[in-house]
């Protein structure tokens, strides 16, 4: 099985601007999330693996097959739902999906027989014979998730696909795109500036800042290997004694960080066992109110890369990790 | 499947069908002049002298041409501006552009409808009541006057050239149809009032060019062989003697065509983007 996409110095300019920077790093999850805060170049990324813009330097790949160019058989494989409010009025929901579903190359009859499908498969059996625009948002946003997998692409590209969804509709779409991952015939990349969709349904990630990759991680690895702390939340009458105690903590080994509401971060000791940090407490007179066992999730990893990426885009190299 | 599309969602206007219609009556119009030359009985019996009646010539081929012309002007202001302004007010080209389908085919699709009812009332009812006429008149008539049919032909050609595909342009630019509507009725007149202006002002017929109707008879008395200097648009207001100005010579109006389509082409080309600006 080929990478699922390889990018290769790939940059991007547009508007006399660079928006992507050399990027380089290969893919290989059945689910990739794609992460980065609001202008990261997440959106510029798919868009140009897409075709929809010209790469200005290097080069990409999706399935092995390079972007350039609008190869009709590598589109053909390729499905995309767009993260804006974008539709064909005048449409009814099954007219809408059998025309994509044509332009994806299926003949008219099988289009149809797949528009159904799809249709039902999105939970919208029962709108498919109503006008698109008369769709509500979280209905608009299950019908481009069927347009997008109707032909059964290789790779999909959702971007945003919760956006504007409520509870109830997200978990929907949540469970569909879980669905499709573990239906093992469709690989996909997940836009999203939301961390738990991305943490619930993706095994890989790219973390994008600043038009740069920040960060390539197998989740399943880090899934397996993630990093324990204490969240710690002490009382102490003198601030001289919490600092004694901080202090007397790293000397020992451990990592501190501060977290928001005053909280601590501190690492976890391979055991597991929080008795040192009691008996250091005992010591310096400080008390404990609260100590809770956490391990890393995707915000830490997240906010670990965004933080580690230079904030100066010209500062240096493509801060790409891939493991 | 695109011109399925767009023949679907303008097939039920009233309107196309008015057009439509106008258009068929028109043609038997021209077609029952035609036939009244060569049915002696007819003649007879509404009491008609030969002579007097309208001689099938170029200039009647031209003014077939020229009431078709504005037929398939309101058919372009009802079929181009909807089929663009729906995909492109709702953000849906990224839907057709990340498929296996080209901007040219994209385009193309939805430009189909138009150029095949464009022609419908344009050439091939033109070259139906040429053929009509030749087979009437027989003797080689056809041969003799085969620039004829050329003229409605790429005329008919000329004149799409020059309305639909400013509609597209400016379908895209717009993207809303009521703009577009707007701005295509602005294209089609405002020109033309300044081609005036600058023809009177400075008693010259080169103001024709920023006309694009002017540009089409220009270009149509070239194809259809018209000398009469009085045919020309400039000469009609004729400040001067108007034997005394040249008209503007055919090759500037086709040149001035290819360059119209040619920059529609363009900003047709530029508009059709799947994505508006850069999200990030």
């Amino acid at each position: 099985m080929p990478d699922v996409i390889e990018l290769e110095n790939l940059s991007v300019r547009l508007g006399g601007r660079e928006i992507l920077h050399a990027l380089t790093g290969v893919l290989q999850g059945s689910a990739i999330g794609l992460l980065g805060p609001n202008g990261a170049g997440k959106s510029t990324l798919i868009h140009t693996l897409l075709g929809f813009f010209p790469s200005s330097g290097g080069s990409a790949r999706i399935m092995g097959e390079p972007i350039g160019g609008r190869n009709k058989s590598r589109l053909a494989r390729l499905g995309y739902m767009p993260e804006y409010d974008a539709y064909i009025p005048g449409l009814t929901g099954v007219e809408f999906v059998k025309l994509m579903a044509e332009l994806s190359g299926l003949p008219a009859e099988a289009a149809l027989e797949r528009a159904h499908e799809a249709l039902f498969h999105a939970g919208l059996g029962e709108a498919r014979y109503r006008r698109v625009e008369t769709y509500s948002t979280g209905m608009k946003q299950m019908l481009k998730l069927a347009q997008a997998i109707v032909h059964s692409p290789r790779l999909v590209f959702l971007d945003e696909p919760t956006n504007g969804l409520d509870p109830a509709a997200r978990r929907r779409m949540l469970h569909l795109i879980r669905a499709l991952r573990d239906g093992g015939e469709t690989r996909l990349v997940l836009s999203s500036h939301l961390l738990r969709d991305v943490e619930e349904c993706c095994d890989e990630i790219l973390v994008l800042h600043l038009g740069r990759i920040a960060a390539i991680r197998d989740l399943e690895a880090e899934r397996r290997a993630r990093r324990g702390y204490w969240q710690v939340q002490l009382v102490s009458e003198q601030p001289s004694a919490r600092e004694a105690w901080q202090a007397a903590l790293r000397q020992a080994g451990r990592e501190i960080s501060e977290l928001p509401g005053g909280r601590l971060r501190v690492s976890m000791p391979p055991d597991g066992s929080p008795r040192e940090l009691y008996q250091l407490a005992q010591r310096w007179g400080v008390q404990i109110r609260r100590l809770e066992p956490k391990h890393d999730d995707l915000e830490a990893i997240f906010l670990r890369a965004i933080e580690a990426a230079p904030e100066n885009p010209h500062a240096g190299g493509v801060a790409s990790a891939h493991s | 499947m695109l011109a399925r599309l767009s023949w679907k969602q303008v097939r039920g206007s009233r309107l196309l069908m008015g057009l439509l219609s106008a258009a068929a009556i028109s043609w038997l119009v021209f077609a029952i002049l035609i036939y009244l030359h060569f049915n002696t009985g007819a003649i007879e019996l509404l009491n008609l002298v030969v002579s007097r009646l309208v001689p099938i010539n170029s200039r009647f081929f031209l003014t077939f041409l020229g009431i078709q012309a504005v037929l398939a002007f309101f058919l372009v202001l009802l079929l181009v501006p909807p089929v663009f302004s729906r995909d492109l007010a709702h953000q849906a080209l990224a839907y057709y552009l990340s498929r296996p389908l080209s901007k040219l085919e994209y385009a193309w699709g939805k430009l189909a409808v138009a150029a095949g009812l464009l022609s419908a009332v344009t050439w091939i009812p033109g070259l139906l009541l040429f053929g009509l006429q030749a087979g009437l008149e027989g003797q080689g008539w056809g041969r003799q006057h085969a620039h004829i049919a050329v003229a409605l032909f790429l005329g008919s050609l000329i004149w799409m050239a020059v309305i639909a595909l400013p509609a597209a342009a400016l379908s895209t630019w717009m993207r809303r149809r009521l703009s577009a509507t707007a701005a295509l009725l602005g294209w089609f007149f405002v020109p033309g009032i300044i081609a005036g202006i600058i023809n009177r002002g400075l008693t010259t017929p080169w103001g024709n060019l920023f006309s694009p109707l002017s540009l089409a008879r220009i270009a149509w008395l070239a194809l259809f062989q018209i000398t009469t200097p009085s045919a020309h648009p400039v000469l009609h207001h004729g400040r001067m003697p108007l034997q005394a100005i040249k008209p503007v010579p055919a090759w500037c109006a086709y040149l001035t065509i290819t360059m119209l389509a040619a920059v529609c082409i363009a900003i047709l080309w530029r508009r059709l983007e799947p994505i508006r600006g850069v999200r990030g």
